[in-house]
């Protein structure tokens, strides 16, 4: 019986079957979401850490020009009301918090 | 290399690799080419579906066949089946040479799709795919001894069904 079986081979299966599943599960693999693809996530998070840290230096960088402009106004005053004036300023804003331009501004108002 | 490209290379590889013996391990059970390709079909895209899990598959050939069982089962329990259509309307068997006639081919055909379900698949995995009993054992998720024994059900049922009055 065996022999006899042997005489026959199953017919091949449709050529086409194999381009059409793996083409369908190649779109619905990569169909899935953009956070799937390991690239894209480096590249994100490598843009934002420095997107941050540019925000960062242009903050301080524009913290120290406007304690530089205080400074500047303050030494530039003539009269005591300007002064004060400049000192009330710089005690409210909470940006002028170094301790150079706050002692600075500590002494002169103890002379004043 | 991205991610989504590891996963549709881990699947084509166990396409590569078990595709073909699925799908005739399917036609057996399903009786119907339209059938078995459209349950192949779905297989891999429940692969598809599992994205990076397809890496802790351990056992690709185990768990595609018990993919394949379980999703003729689910196949058949929605009513899709074709089998009552088809069946005896398209060879699945072509003759090796000249020496074997249409019509022999057709008739054996015809006795291999009347055995049971169990028997014919444990025909057309260990004559024409060269599976061990072990390795039907596995497809079918039966125990070797009783994949042996329905190949010999099987014979014994071709023999009566070719040759009726040798009995």
């Amino acid at each position: 019986m065996e022999k006899q079986l042997a005489r026959m081979k199953l017919k091949k299966a449709d050529t086409g079957l194999k381009a059409k599943i793996l083409s369908q599960v190649r779109e619905r693999v990569k169909g899935e979401t953009l956070l799937d693809n390991r690239s894209f996530i480096r590249g994100f998070w490598a843009t934002a850490s420095a997107v941050f840290m540019f925000l960062c230096v242009v903050s301080i960088n524009m913290n120290n020009s406007y304690e530089h402009f205080m400074i500047k106004e303050y030494h530039a005053c003539g009269d005591i009301e300007c002064k004060m004036e400049i000192i009330a300023m710089s005690g409210i804003n909470s940006s002028m918090v170094s301790p150079v331009v706050r002692d600075a501004l500590k002494m002169d108002k103890e002379r004043l | 290399m991205g991610k989504t490209e590891d996963i549709v290379r881990r699947i084509e590889d166990m396409y590569n690799s078990h595709a073909e013996n699925i799908y005739y391990f399917l036609l057996a059970r399903l009786r119907s080419k339209q059938d078995a390709e459209e349950v192949l079909q779905n297989v891999f895209l429940k692969i598809a579906d599992m994205n990076e899990r397809v890496f802790t598959i351990k056992e690709p050939k185990q768990y595609l066949f018990k993919a394949a069982r379980n999703e003729a089962v689910n196949f058949a329990i929605a009513g899709k089946n074709r089998r009552k259509d088809t069946s005896l309307e398209e060879l699945w068997f072509e003759p090796v040479d000249k020496s074997v006639s249409r019509d022999e081919a057709r008739g054996l055909e015809k006795a291999v799709l009347n055995l049971p379900e169990d028997q014919s698949t444990v025909i057309v995995l260990k004559i024409y795919r060269g599976f061990t009993f072990e390795e039907i054992a596995v497809a079918m998720d039966i125990p070797p001894n009783t994949a042996a024994s329905k190949y010999r059900y099987a014979l014994e049922n071709l023999k009566k069904a070719l040759d009726p009055q040798g009995e």
